[in-house]
């Protein structure tokens, strides 16, 4: 990818990942399905994972995977109106980033 | 290096942070590994990069709570912090953090919209483009400028301070041997006057009287230009002292 993505795009991106996951969803599915849509190293994700987690955005919850403890992320209200904002945001930033790209043809 | 040992560096590695976040951020990786399955275990790895880079990305998100401190470029997330610089960079940003306290550099390769360009958490105030290495480039380029001009004019200010010097001491000296030479001259005078004495006695009174009356005259010169220096000499000295010692005293303040 040409463009850089922001840490709070990334934000956003891992937020919207996890949200799709009714139950919760763990790191290393995150890592992949965040890694399909923009390129990240694998070490980038926990810190945001973290960071999301105390901002109270992201809860987690253990849960028995293959007689072991597997680390679920999920959405909180906090969390899902956030991603609403980052929604509205980027919807108003990619607006007029395409209305000058393509002279007024809005997507 | 196998995921034993890549988990044993990194938990000797986070040593420094809180017993619960080494514990989550080491969950994290264990759960990390287990997931990938130990078919993908040595392409994790490398992706990781090192257990040393791993733990320096959790300590500095600890350290400084901050989103916004690296970015996600085409070649993956990069963070001036851990990043070494290769290649020359066709654009650099310098901003400083304000509340963090800290300044760092984000390098793009690209031309693009700069850092996080749509945000407005962009907190930062552009830093003017000095380096260090530059303010000391800056100063030599001067001073090898300033050096031919400055160092004769500064042999002539020390020229000219010693002069002064000498003037003084030759001065008050030249009137402690003007005060003595007018004592012998009175005493020259009067024993000129004694032998006159028997041709004509009031040309040997008066000359005799003049004499010790220059005599006299001198004597007190003398001692008064000598305590004059007693006190002028040891002043001077302590002044020339200060003088000499004023540039490097500045400096130990400064």
């Amino acid at each position: 990818m040409v463009f850089n993505t922001g840490a709070a795009l990334l934000d956003a991106i891992v937020l919207a990942v996890v949200s799709r996951e009714k139950e919760g969803t763990y790191g290393y599915k995150i890592t992949q399905d965040v890694r399909r849509v923009i390129e990240v190293s694998e070490s980038t994700l926990y810190p945001v994972l973290r960071r999301l987690q105390k901002d109270e955005c992201l809860e987690v919850y253990d849960r028995q995977f293959d007689g072991r403890n597997r680390r679920y992320y999920k959405v909180t209200e906090k969390g899902m109106a956030q991603l609403n904002l980052y929604r509205v945001e980027w919807k108003n930033y990619s607006s007029k980033i395409n209305e000058i790209f393509e002279g007024g043809v809005t997507a | 290096m196998n995921r034993k040992e890549f988990m044993e560096k990194l938990e000797r590695l986070l040593t420094g942070i809180p017993v619960d976040e080494r514990e989550e951020a080491l969950q994290y990786y264990t759960d990390y590994f287990e997931d990938a399955g130990v078919e993908h275990e040595a392409e994790v790895i490398s992706e990781l990069g090192s257990p040393e880079k791993v733990a320096a990305t959790i300590k500095a998100d600890l350290k400084g709570g901050s989103s916004d401190n690296g970015e996600f470029t085409e070649n993956g997330y990069s963070d001036s912090r851990f990043e070494k610089r290769e290649n020359p960079a066709t654009r650099e940003n310098t901003y400083k953090k304000a509340e963090g306290g800290y300044s760092y550099r984000s390098t793009t390769e690209n031309d693009s919209y700069g850092s996080s360009s749509y945000s407005d958490y962009e907190d930062g105030s552009e830093k003017p483009r000095t380096s260090k290495t530059l303010k000391i480039i800056l100063v030599i380029l001067i001073g090898l400028v300033v050096i031919p001009f400055a160092f004769p004019v500064l042999i002539g200010i020390v020229a000219l301070i010693i002069g002064i010097v000498c003037a003084a001491f030759g001065l008050f000296a030249g009137l402690v041997v003007g005060s003595v030479a007018l004592m012998l001259a009175g005493v020259a005078i009067f024993v000129f006057g004694l032998f006159k004495l028997l041709v004509a006695l009031p040309t040997a009174l008066l000359t005799c009287g003049s004499g010790l009356i220059i005599f006299v005259l001198g004597l007190i010169a003398t001692v008064a230009t000598v305590r004059l220096c007693m006190v002028i000499y040891p002043a001077m000295c302590r002044i020339i002292v200060n003088i000499c010692r004023w540039p490097f005293h500045r400096r130990v303040v400064s």
